[in-house]
């Protein structure tokens, strides 16, 4: 339940604070993804992909246009997390962090999918490598942080 | 035995998946209304803990004094700029209906009603924003909304005291619009904050750069002549159908605060 409110408050803050504050190249680090990868390493599939549709509806349902992007590229993002965590040994904190390289790519991929499907505009810039810096610096300045403690 | 109970899995989660899919897509697009209202008092809270902060800081720099008239005039500047976009086209329609002799003049109402904006899109694919008027305040799904003079988006979606406005520059943004200068019809795609696109434009449809991009009310009931973008380039090679049309856009979302939602008049009904 803890974890559900997090995501609550950090959706939240995302919307308001961080997007003023945080923005790079008009880009912003997704909180909510770093919070379901960390959650996806500690916990198991089955409570990863509860919390990870909770997280992608809510996303989404805040947008004003009817999507599921959210939803899917969160719940993808949660399964290949969970398949690499158990294909690899991912005991350093550098080598995390670096996984979290491959996953924001993975779901900037999704999201230009879903959106050239549903619009007609391929759309890729050169502003994508803020995002996926700035979500590569969160979570690893979050890995140090928490290095011993499980969310 | 193993391999069947894994499959038995995936398919369970599939089902599953699908099943939310479903749901999701056909039946939650109704109740975003509902979710915009209970999201209000979290993002105005954390809007004005925020904004308390803020100008606490500020406080120090400037004198608090000054700071609040400015937020007043900022909004009251915001509220001219909207009006003088509306008189603007009135002043080309007026010149060009006084030259008509048997000429019926339409006369259509906006209220101005400025708003503040409280929330932004938290993903970095829909650009949208949140303000703080609602169906209490008056206004409509449909009501454009302008700041700094342009058009800064379109309500899609109202709640009881806030509303969430789709920006021009998101991808899913579409509108009628009409060049300045040669009065071509044309049709607006947002792209992203710094351009956008015209679809469907014929080779023959006279288009040049630097025209100004203004709403029009063919078809949809928008207010007319509210100015969106500049025409920033022309493609079109031979045999194409359509000419390509890349239009700058001058907005920055995180740097709005307050917006001008211009929304119709309800008619008054007759007594009898």
């Amino acid at each position: 339940m803890k974890i559900y409110l997090t995501a609550f408050i950090l959706l939240v803050l995302q919307s308001s604070i961080v997007v003023k504050n945080l923005s790079v190249m008009n880009f912003t680090p997704d909180f909510l993804v770093i919070l379901i990868i960390l959650y996806t390493l500690n916990h198991g599939l089955k409570e990863s992909l509860k919390f990870s549709i909770f997280v992608g509806i809510l996303q989404d349902m805040l947008s004003p246009v009817p999507t599921a992007f959210n939803f899917i590229s969160k719940l993808l993002l949660t399964i290949l997390t969970s398949s690499v965590k158990n294909r690899f040994f991912l005991g350093d904190i550098f080598i995390r962090s670096i996984l979290i390289i491959l996953l924001s790519v993975m779901d900037i991929a999704v999201k230009i999918l879903l959106t050239f499907l549903k619009t007609g505009i391929f759309y890729i810039n050169v502003s994508f490598f803020a995002y996926i810096f700035l979500n590569f610096l969160i979570f690893y300045i979050v890995q140090i942080l928490n290095e011993n403690r499980q969310i | 035995m193993v391999k069947k109970k894994g499959f038995k899995r995936l398919a369970f989660f599939i089902s599953i998946f699908v099943f939310i899919l479903v749901i999701y897509i056909f039946f939650i697009p109704n109740s975003k209304s509902a979710v915009l209202t209970v999201f209000h008092p979290f993002l105005k809270t954390t809007d004005a803990v925020y904004e308390t902060f803020s100008s606490l800081i500020k406080s120090v720099e400037d004198n608090y004094r000054l700071y609040k008239e400015n937020k007043e005039l900022k909004k009251e500047i915001e509220k001219l700029k909207g009006e003088i976009t509306l008189l603007k086209q009135y002043e080309v329609e007026n010149q060009k209906l006084s030259s008509l002799v048997n000429f019926k003049k339409k006369v259509k109402r906006y209220t101005l009603l400025t708003g503040k904006v409280i929330g932004f899109s938290p993903d970095n694919w829909s650009n949208f924003l949140i303000i703080n008027l609602g169906k209490k305040s008056g206004i409509k799904k449909g009501d454009l909304v302008v700041s700094d003079g342009y058009l800064l988006g379109i309500v899609y979606n109202v709640g009881a005291f806030s509303s969430s406005v789709l920006l021009v520059s998101d991808k899913n943004f579409k509108i009628p619009a009409r060049t300045r200068k040669t009065r071509e019809l044309v049709f607006f795609q947002g792209k992203d904050l710094k351009s956008g696109i015209l679809k469907y434009v014929k080779p023959q449809q006279d288009i040049r750069i630097g025209d100004i991009i203004e709403t029009t009310d063919v078809g949809k009931n928008y207010p007319p002549g509210i100015p969106i973008g500049k025409i920033k380039s022309i493609n079109y090679e031979e045999g194409d159908f359509f000419k390509s049309i890349d239009i700058k856009l001058d907005i920055n979302p995180l740097s709005v605060e307050y917006v001008v939602v211009i929304t119709k008049k309800e008619k008054r009904k007759k007594k009898k």
